[in-house]
Parts: C-alpha cells; sequence; structure tokens
C-alpha cells in the first residue's frame, strides 16, 4: 500500500491563469479555497493536489471549471443585466512537475490500505462533494506517526471517466506549515476550457441545455503542446 | 467582421496584468474593483480595535502580518470577480449600482434589516460570505458596496 515517488514522476495540476509556481506548490489552495475543506483535507491543512495523468489533472480542472459557469448561470439574475457571455470558456494554466526528494504515500485504494484505515471502497469514487469519510482518511494517513509517516496518498481520480482512472490517480501531498512542497517545475502551458451547447453554436438566449460532460480542451500555443496530446481536443468527465 | 468584447469571449485571462505578490494583487482588487481600503480589511476579519494601526498601512505592510487572512478575503473577492468573467469594469459598475439602489439589500437580503446596528449587519453578511451559498453574491456586493465612503447602514 506504499509507493515510493521519485523524482522519475511526472505530476499534473491545471491552476487559475493568474496563479504563479510559488502558487502551484504553496498548498494554499487546497487551505484556504473551501470552508468544508476538500476531497481529502479538511479545512486548514495545506495539501497540493496534483494529477499522476494529465487526464486527471484536466478531468478535476474541468469539472470545476463547469461549475463556476454553472454559478455564473446561477448568478445571471443579478449579474448579466447587460448581457450573458456567448462562451463558455475559461482561461487555465497547465503545470507539469516533479519533487525533488523521495516522497511516500500511500495508495488509498490497495485492500491492504482498507484494512490498515477500515474506510469502505466505495468512498474513494463517489461523486458527492460532502467530503467526510474521505477528509476522515485523510486524516488518518497524516497522523501516522514517525518513522512511518508518510508524505501523502494516492486514490482514483473521481472526475476521470472509467476509461482513464485505471491508470490515473490523484495524489494529494502534505505540505508541512511554513513550506511548500520541494518541487521543480518541468514546464507549463497556457490552457483554454470550454463548454458548448448541447446542439452547437454560440451561447445565447436560445440554450437549453449545455454539454458539461464534454468539455473541449485547447492550448493558445499550438507549437507548445504536453506529448500526446492534439493543440484542441474534448475529453469526457465525470459529473455523477 | 463582428469582434467580439471580452466578456463575449468567456473568462477574461488575467494572467498577464494580474500581479504576483499579495501586496499588489490587493492593491489591483482594491483599484480596479473601487473598493475601500478598511472594507477589504473587514473582509479578512481585520477589526479596527484588533489592530488600530493597520487602518494608516499600506498592503505591503499588511501582507506580511496578515497574509493567511488577506489571501482568504482575496479569494472572496476573486470569487466575486470571476462571476462577472474577470471583467473588473463590470463588477465595478455592478458594486457602483448596488449602492445607488437603497432596496438592493431588502430585495435580495430581507433578512439583513432585521439586524438593527451596523456592526450586526456585517458579522451577518461576513456568515453569508463565508457560508459561500446561493446569497454569496449579493452577500459580497453588499459588503463591498457598504462602509466608511458608502456607508449603507
Amino acid at each position: 500500500m506504499l509507493v515510493q515517488v521519485t523524482a522519475a514522476n511526472q505530476f499534473f495540476r491545471v491552476t487559475d491563469s493568474t496563479r504563479r509556481w510559488a502558487d502551484v506548490i504553496s498548498g494554499n489552495g487546497a487551505h484556504f479555497l473551501s470552508a468544508a475543506g476538500n476531497r481529502y483535507n479538511a479545512n486548514g491543512q495545506k495539501s497540493v493536489y496534483a494529477g499522476d495523468t494529465l487526464e486527471a489533472a484536466l478531468a478535476e480542472a474541468a469539472f470545476y471549471a463547469a461549475l463556476e459557469w454553472q454559478e455564473r448561470v446561477a448568478n445571471s439574475w443579478v449579474t448579466w443585466a447587460n448581457g450573458a457571455p456567448a462562451i463558455f470558456s475559461t482561461p487555465q494554466k497547465l503545470w507539469c512537475f516533479r519533487l525533488t526528494a523521495p516522497a511516500a504515500v500511500i495508495d488509498v485504494d490497495n485492500q491492504n490500505s482498507q484494512v490498515a484505515f477500515h474506510h469502505h471502497r466505495l468512498i474513494l469514487r463517489n461523486p458527492s462533494r460532502t467530503y467526510l469519510s474521505t477528509q476522515q482518511l485523510a486524516n488518518a494517513v497524516i497522523s501516522i506517526p514517525p518513522p512511518n509517516a508518510v508524505d501523502g496518498l494516492k486514490a482514483p481520480a473521481v472526475r476521470c471517466r472509467p476509461q482513464y482512472n485505471g491508470k490515473s490517480h490523484s495524489n494529494f501531498l502534505f505540505v508541512i506549515r511554513g513550506q511548500q512542497l520541494p518541487a521543480n517545475k518541468v514546464d507549463d502551458w497556457d490552457l483554454n476550457i470550454e463548454f458548448l451547447p448541447i446542439g452547437g453554436g454560440p451561447v445565447s438566449s436560445a440554450t437549453e441545455r449545455i454539454d458539461w460532460e464534454n468539455p473541449v480542451f485547447s492550448f493558445a500555443n499550438a507549437n507548445h503542446v504536453p506529448a500526446g496530446l492534439a493543440a484542441a481536443f474534448s475529453m469526457p468527465i465525470c459529473f455523477t | 467582421m463582428a469582434t467580439s468584447t471580452p466578456n463575449e469571449m468567456g473568462v477574461r485571462d488575467l494572467g498577464g496584468e494580474y500581479p504576483a505578490a499579495l501586496a499588489g494583487r490587493l492593491t489591483w482588487l482594491e483599484t480596479r474593483l473601487g473598493l475601500d481600503h478598511e472594507r477589504i480589511l473587514e473582509l479578512a476579519g481585520i477589526e479596527r480595535s484588533e489592530q488600530s494601526n493597520h487602518w494608516l498601512s499600506d498592503w505591503s505592510d499588511l501582507a506580511v502580518r496578515e497574509r493567511a487572512r488577506l489571501e482568504q478575503a482575496e479569494g472572496t473577492l476573486l470569487t466575486f470577480l470571476s462571476q462577472f468573467c474577470n471583467d473588473a469594469d463590470k463588477a465595478r459598475a455592478f458594486l457602483e449600482q448596488v449602492r445607488s439602489d437603497s432596496e438592493f439589500c431588502t430585495t435580495h437580503l430581507p433578512f439583513i434589516s432585521r439586524f438593527p446596528t451596523a456592526p450586526e449587519k456585517n458579522a451577518a453578511l461576513l456568515g453569508i460570505i463565508h457560508e459561500t451559498g446561493s446569497d454569496f453574491i449579493v452577500a459580497v456586493a453588499t459588503f463591498l458596496a457598504s462602509g466608511t465612503r458608502h456607508p449603507a447602514e
């Protein structure tokens, strides 16, 4: 159940386009962003969330970009008085990094982990945004005392469709108070995530539904694209 | 050929203009959204009685002493701005509209009028803001639009 992470392992993370490299490894995003905490950290615990595949990072980012657009729709009564956006796109930045020091993380999807931590496997792929059980699991992992203390945990990438889920994981790397994750940036890319109306065309007053589960990803510089990806492509994500 | 405004093109990319350091980011938000310095501090939970000399401080000094609370306040302001697709002019215009609409709070947050004093109203608004529920956007707008320069109490 213990997995060793070395400098050979690449991690991927997507952030708001305003974020700098120092923000990416600060752990503050997990610390501050939600009053209720996040999937594997309660409020106040610093962690860096990162995918071990591009698909894991992109699916997670698209899910939250979709939620933000859904919030804009929900608030449109007061915010769109002077017109609605015609294109539902969000600029983001995709980061790739490697840890500079070996780390040990616990694969909580492993059967030995289930025995050790007594968690039901269903919680690891539960699409709900109520995170009590996964936060308690993270608390149990982070509470392991030295000399067996670990640096984080890895879990199934919940927002990835099953065809990617078998090989994609989300990693939750603990950030010790006052420090940042020891990591080096490998590369970064300017990314755009767009949601299209079902039936095509721009968003208009006639639009009934947005295809939230099939976002379109595109890179600002077609000559600078992560290996294995096209400059623009669609990838289905899990909403439920 | 017709051209689109940034809003029509989706969320505006602030990557090139948004400052890197926290002090610069707060100055950017304060200026572009037309906010009261003190109101941002109150949003961060920094009370006048707690650190009276803070009110005269610039962001460079505050960003060091109150980093965690100010980063949380920045997050709230960015979430508010995000609802306008990062178009600061539209967000600022909305705040001006809220300031000039004496019925805005009564219309959108009618229970706030039950609180008789400004501190009680502030506390109630901050509670809504921190819960990030359905009333978040109107609570943030009401909170930011009121204050020392624009007393709505």
